[in-house]
C-alpha cells in the first residue's frame, strides 16, 4: 500500500482552489501530466495497458486454454513468441488473455475501496461526532493487520476465485481511501467559504457536491492511481500464492505461481508475465506521481528539487576573481570589494548584489540597512560564507574576513574561516536550534570544533559562554532542549554559540525582528556590549533605522542591490543625501516625528529581482529624478561627498 | 510509564482484533463443520466436527476457549496436524521474525543512506539512479524478484541455496527480496525530509560553527528527517511485514507466512486465527516501537515541564 498510504498520512492537502470550468479542466490536467515526463510515460502505458485488458483476448494468436502435451515447456520460438507452459499452452496468449482479469481485479478492488471508502470518509467529515469516532476506530482495528493477512483472512471466509480476490484487495484499501476522504473533506469544510454557503442555509447533499466534490476529485484520483498498483500486486499475490484465480484462466500472478516449479529449468515461464506485471504498476505508480505532483501540494517539496537529470545541463557560474589588495585588507575585519551574485532561476541567473564594496574595521559595528529585497541579507550570508551555493552564484568581486580571502577556498580552509573567526546571528533564533539536540550539544560542539579540549573543559567553557549572555542558572540549562526555551533566551543561546570560538566577525542578520519590542532593546544592549568589550567588528543587518543610531558606528544603506550611501552613522542619518536614505529616514518612527514632521510612507514598491530599472535603480520612485535623462543613462557610482559615500548624481542637492 | 500508558491505549484495539478473528469462524458463509466435513459426510460426523470446535457452545463460553488457546496447547489444535496451534506457530516464529526484521532492518538501513545520497546532490548523476531503483522496488512484485533472485544467485551462479531455512545462507535471499519495499520506502521518505529540512537555519548556525558538511548532514539534519520519515512510515511497517508471507513460499521458508498460507488453502481454522492474531499482534508491537523511536528522535513529543 506503500506510496497511496504515503499520501493519506500526508493528508491535510489543498488549500482553496480555483474551479475552472469541467472541461477545460480535463484539457488542462492531461496537458500539465504530459508536461512532466514520468505524466508522459506513465500515462502512455496505462492507456497501452487498458488497451491491452479491452483487447487481449481477440489478440492472442492462439487458444489460450488448448493444452498440447506434445509442445509442453517449450522456450520462445516462433510459433510461441513467449514459449510454452507445463501443458503446452501457448504463454504469449495466456499473457495477453490475462490482461482481463489481472487488470480486471485491480480496477474491481479500487472501486470498491472507493464506493465504500469515500463516502464513509465524507459521511465522518460531515457528522463528526460519533460517526466519526466508530469510523476511525474501525479503520485503526483494521490497520492492525498486514494488508496481504487481511485479504488472505478475507479469502479463507470467502474461499478462493477471481471475484473473492477482488472484495479482499478492496476492502482492505477502504482504510486509505475513508481517511484521505475524511482528512480532504474536513480541510475544505473549514474554509470560510463554505462556512459561508452553510450560513446562508445550503443544504449539506449541495455544499458536497459543488465544493466538496471538485475539490476532492484531484485528490482522490491521484490515489485511486497510486492504490492501483498496490492492489494490482497485492491481488497478483494472492493469485501466485495459488488463492486467487483459479486454474486453468490466465491470470499474471497465477501464471508466476505455476512457474515457480520450473524456474530452475524453465525460467523463462517466469520472466514474461513477471514483466508485465511489474511493468504495469510502474505505469500505474508513474501515472500516480505525475498527478499527486499537480493534486498534493504537500509535494511540493519534491518538486522544489531540481529536475532528474538536471546533472547533464547544469552550467557552472564564472568563478569569481580578484585577489584583495593587501594593505586594506589587513586593517578590516571585513573587505567586502566589487561584490556581485546572482539567483540561480530556472531561467538563468538574476543578480540581486550588483556591485558592493563594504568594509568594517575591528571594534565597529556598521548597520546594513535596506527594504526586503534590497539583498542585505543575501549579502550577509555570503559574508558569513554562508551562501547555498546551488542556489545563488557569486559571479564577481571579493570577500574578505580579517585579511584571508573567503572566496574559493577548499572545503577544509572554509570550516578553518568559520570556525575562528565568523559568528552568526540569525533572524529566526526558533529556527536556528536544532529542535532535537540539548543546548549544551549544540554549544558544546561550536566549542570543540577544531580544538582539543577535554570534556570538563568543554563544558565549563559552554557554562562562561552562557554566563557571558546573561543566562542564569547555566548548568541546568545545559541539558534542556530549545523549545524549552522563550524567545528571547534562545536568541541568547544563538549568540553563545557564536561567540564560541571568539570570532573577529559578528555578522547579525535581522537578529531581533522576530522578538517582543522589550525582549529587542536586551539582545540589542547585550551585543553591543559584547560586541565592543570583545573588540569585534559586528554586521547588523536591520530594516529598522530607529535602531541604528543607537546601536551602531557606521550605516550602508542599500537599495536594490547596491550600497546608495554609506558613512558614519552620525553623519549619515543626520542628513542623508541620497534621495533613499532620506526617504527611509522620513519613514521610520522615532526619526522624522520628533523632528516635527509627520512620517512618510516612501511611494511606489522596491523593484523586484532581475527586474531593476536601467540606470539608477531608484530612478522610478526618486523625487530628485522629475524626468532627469542623466539618471536613466547609467548607474550612479559611489562617490566621496561630505564624508560619506553617495551613488547619485545629484547629491549635492541634499546639502541645500 | 509512557510505554505502559501507549499500551493501554492498544488494549481496546487488541481486544476488538481478538474479537473480529474470533468470530471469523462464523463470518464463513454456511456451516464451516459442513465445509469441513465435507460433501459426503454422515450427519454424525459434521455433528463430531461441531463440537470439536466447539460451535454448539456460547459465544462467550467459545471466548474464553480462544482466549485461552493463546497460552494453553491443549486448548486448540490444529484441524489438519492435531497438533497444538501454539506449538505449530513457535515452531515457525523464529524464521519469520529473523527474515521480516532482518529484511526491514536492513531496507530501512538502505533507504536512509540512499535518501542521503539523493537529497546531497539533488538532479545529480546518483539522485537519478536511486529515483529510478526506487520506483522499480516499488513496482516490483517481490515475489517475481524472488524468482529472479533464485534463478540467477541460485540456479545461474550457484552461490546461494535456492530454498529452506536450514543455514544462514538460505536467509540471505529472502532478507535482501524484502528489504526492498522497505528500502524504496524509506529512500523517497528520507529524501523528501531531508531535502525540506537542508534549507533550515540551524544547519547554517552548525556550518558556522565550523563544522564539516558531513557532519552537518549527519548529526543536525539527518536525525530531524527522520523524525518525519519514522512517523509517515510507521503506518507502512506493518504492509512492508506482509511481504514475508509471499516471500516465505517464495524461498520454501518453514514461517508464520507459509504456515498461513496453506492453513487457507486447507481451511485449517484454528491456525489461520491465530496466525492472523499473532500478525496484528506483531504489527502493533511495531507501532509502538515507531512511537518509542519518534520520541527518542524527538524531544519536543517527550513530555516534560514547560517552558524555562
Amino acid at each position: 500500500m506503500s506510496l497511496a498510504q504515503d499520501m493519506a498520512t500526508d493528508a491535510p492537502p489543498l488549500a482553496t482552489r480555483v474551479v475552472v470550468a469541467p472541461s477545460r479542466r480535463r484539457w488542462t490536467l492531461l496537458r500539465r501530466v504530459l508536461a512532466q515526463p514520468k505524466g508522459a510515460i506513465g500515462l502512455i502505458l496505462v492507456v497501452l495497458y487498458l488497451l491491452l485488458a479491452i483487447l487481449g483476448p481477440m489478440l492472442a494468436p492462439q487458444d489460450a486454454f488448448r493444452q498440447n502435451f506434445a509442445q509442453t515447456l517449450r522456450p520462445p520460438s516462433a510459433a510461441h513468441w513467449f514459449g510454452t507452459d507445463q501443458l503446452g499452452r501457448d504463454v504469449f496468449s495466456r499473457v495477453l488473455v490475462g490482461a482481463r482479469a489481472t487488470l480486471g481485479i485491480g480496477v474491481g478492488g479500487v472501486a470498491v475501496a472507493f464506493l465504500i471508502g469515500v463516502p464513509l470518509g465524507i459521511l465522518a467529515a460531515w457528522r463528526r461526532g460519533w460517526v466519526e469516532a466508530l469510523l476511525m476506530r474501525a479503520i485503526d482495528i483494521m490497520l492492525s493487520f498486514p494488508d496481504i493477512v487481511f485479504a488472505l483472512a478475507v479469502v479463507a471466509i470467502l474461499g478462493a476465485n477471481t471475484q473473492n480476490v477482488i472484495i479482499a484487495v478492496g476492502v482492505v484499501a477502504v482504510p486509505v481511501f475513508a481517511r484521505t476522504a475524511r482528512a480532504v473533506t474536513l480541510s475544505i469544510l473549514a474554509e470560510p467559504y463554505i462556512e459561508g454557503s452553510a450560513a446562508l442555509g445550503a443544504s449539506p447533499a449541495r455544499i458536497i457536491l459543488r465544493h466538496v466534490q471538485p475539490n476532492i476529485a484531484g485528490t482522490l484520483l491521484t490515489l485511486s492511481t497510486l492504490l492501483f498498483a498496490s492492489t494490482l500486486l497485492s491481488a497478483s499475490g494472492l493469485g501466485f500464492l495459488g488463492l486467487g484465480t483459479q486454474p486453468p484462466y490466465p491470470e499474471w500472478g497465477t501464471m508466476l505461481g505455476e512457474s515457480r516449479s520450473y524456474i530452475r529449468s524453465h525460467p523463462y515461464l517466469a520472466t514474461f508475465p513477471g514483466l508485465f506485471l511489474a511493468g504495469s504498476a510502474l505505469a500505474f505508480n508513474l501515472l500516480g506521481e505525475a498527478l499527486r505532483v499537480i493534486y498534493d501540494p504537500t509535494s511540493r517539496r519534491t518538486s522544489r528539487r531540481a529536475p532528474l537529470f538536471a546533472f547533464l545541463r547544469r552550467r557552472s557560474a564564472k568563478p569569481p576573481a580578484g585577489p584583495l589588495d593587501a594593505d586594506s585588507a589587513d586593517r578590516n575585519a571585513v573587505s567586502v570589494k566589487a561584490l556581485r551574485m546572482a539567483f540561480r532561476t530556472r531561467d538563468g541567473l538574476l543578480d540581486v548584489v550588483r556591485g558592493v564594496d563594504l568594509a568594517i574595521r575591528p571594534g565597529r559595528t556598521l548597520a546594513l540597512v535596506g527594504e526586503s529585497g534590497s539583498g542585505k541579507s543575501t549579502l550577509l550570508r555570503a559574508i558569513g560564507t554562508l551562501a547555498n551555493p546551488q542556489e545563488v552564484a557569486i559571479t564577481d568581486g571579493a570577500i574578505g574576513i580579517g585579511g584571508e580571502s573567503a572566496l574559493g577556498l577548499s572545503a577544509v580552509a572554509l570550516r578553518e574561516l568559520r570556525r575562528r573567526k565568523i559568528g552568526v546571528v540569525f533572524q529566526d533564533a526558533a529556527s536556528a536550534l536544532n529542535p532535537v539536540l540539548t543546548i549544551g550539544a549544540q554549544l558544546a560542539e561550536a566549542v570543540r570544533a577544531g580544538c582539543g579540549l577535554d570534556d570538563e573543559a568543554v563544558r565549563q567553557r559552554c557554562i562562561d559562554l552562557l554566563k557571558d549572555v546573561r543566562i542564569a542558572d547555566p548548568e541546568r540549562r545545559l541539558a534542556m532542549y530549545p523549545h524549552q526555551f522563550s524567545g528571547g533566551m534562545k536568541q541568547r543561546i544563538v549568540i553563545a554559540i557564536a561567540l564560541a570560538q571568539d570570532p573577529q566577525v559578528l555578522l547579525a542578520d535581522e537578529p531581533t525582528s522576530a522578538l517582543d519590542v522589550t525582549i529587542q532593546q536586551q539582545i540589542l544592549v547585550l551585543l553591543r556590549e559584547i560586541q565592543e568589550t570583545r573588540g569585534m567588528a559586528m554586521l547588523l543587518v536591520t530594516h529598522d533605522l530607529s535602531l541604528v543610531s543607537r546601536f551602531a558606528d557606521d550605516v550602508a544603506v542599500m537599495y536594490a542591490g547596491r550600497i546608495v550611501e554609506s558613512g558614519e552613522v552620525a553623519t549619515v542619518l543626520e542628513r542623508p543625501l541620497h534621495p533613499y536614505a532620506l526617504a527611509l529616514r522620513a519613514s521610520a518612527p522615532g526619526g522624522a516625528e520628533s523632528r516635527g514632521q509627520p512620517l512618510r510612507s516612501i511611494p511606489g514598491e522596491p523593484p523586484l529581482v532581475g527586474e531593476f530599472p536601467d540606470g539608477c535603480a531608484f530612478r522610478p520612485r526618486c523625487p530628485r529624478n522629475q524626468g532627469r535623462p542623466e539618471c536613466a543613462e547609467c548607474e550612479p557610482e559611489p562617490r566621496a561627498i561630505a564624508g560619506r559615500q553617495v551613488a547619485c548624481l545629484f547629491a549635492e542637492e541634499g546639502l541645500s | 510509564m509512557f510505554v505502559l500508558r501507549r499500551l493501554g491505549g492498544a488494549l481496546p484495539t487488541l481486544f476488538a482484533v481478538s474479537l473480529l478473528v474470533f468470530l471469523f469462524v462464523d463470518l464463513i458463509p454456511g456451516d464451516p463443520a459442513q465445509i469441513l466435513a465435507g460433501p459426503s459426510a454422515s450427519n454424525e460426523e459434521v455433528a463430531s466436527i461441531r463440537k470439536f470446535l466447539g460451535l454448539d457452545e456460547p459465544l462467550p463460553t467459545r471466548y474464553g476457549h480462544f482466549i485461552r488457546g493463546i497460552w494453553d496447547p491443549s486448548a486448540a489444535t490444529s484441524f489438519r496436524t492435531h497438533r497444538p496451534v501454539v506449538v505449530e506457530l513457535a515452531e515457525r516464529l523464529p524464521n519469520t521474525l529473523i527474515v521480516s526484521i532482518g529484511g526491514l532492518l536492513i531496507g530501512v538501513a538502505l533507504g536512509t543512506l540512499a535518501g542521503i545520497v539523493s537529497a546531497m546532490r539533488p538532479g545529480g548523476l546518483a539522485d537519478a539512479a536511486i529515483t529510478v531503483l526506487t520506483l522499480a522496488g516499488i513496482s516490483m512484485p517481490i515475489y517475481w524478484l524472488g524468482l529472479l533472485c533464485i534463478w540467477l544467485f541460485a540456479v545461474n551462479l550457484g552461490w546461494l541455496p535456492a530454498a529452506g531455512a536450514s543455514t544462514p545462507a538460505h536467509f540471505v535471499l529472502p532478507i535482501l527480496v524484502i528489504a526492498t519495499r522497505p528500502a524504496a520506502m524509506f529512500s523517497r521518505l528520507v529524501a523528501a525530509s531531508l531535502t525540506e529540512t537542508m534549507g533550515k537555519d540551524y544547519l547554517d548556525t552548525a556550518r558556522a560553527k565550523g563544522l564539516s558538511e558531513t557532519r552537518v548532514v549527519l548529526a543536525h539534519a539527518l536525525r530531524n528527517s527522520l523524525v518525519a520519515a519514522v512517523s509517515v512510515a510507521g503506518v507502512q511497517f506493518g504492509g512492508m511485514l506482509g511481504g514475508s508471507v509471499v516471500t516465505e513460499t517464495v524461498f520454501g521458508i518453514p514461517g508464520v507466512g507459509r504456515l498461513l498460507v496453506d492453513a487457507v488453502s486447507r481451511a485449517d481454522y484454528p491456525i489461520i486465527q491465530y496466525t492472523i492474531l499473532m500478525f496484528a499482534v506483531f504489527f502493533v508491537v511495531i507501532n509502538l516501537v515507531t512511537d518509542l523511536l519518534t520520541q527518542w528522535l524527538d524531544p519536543r513529543t517527550r513530555e516534560q515541564e514547560r517552558p524555562a
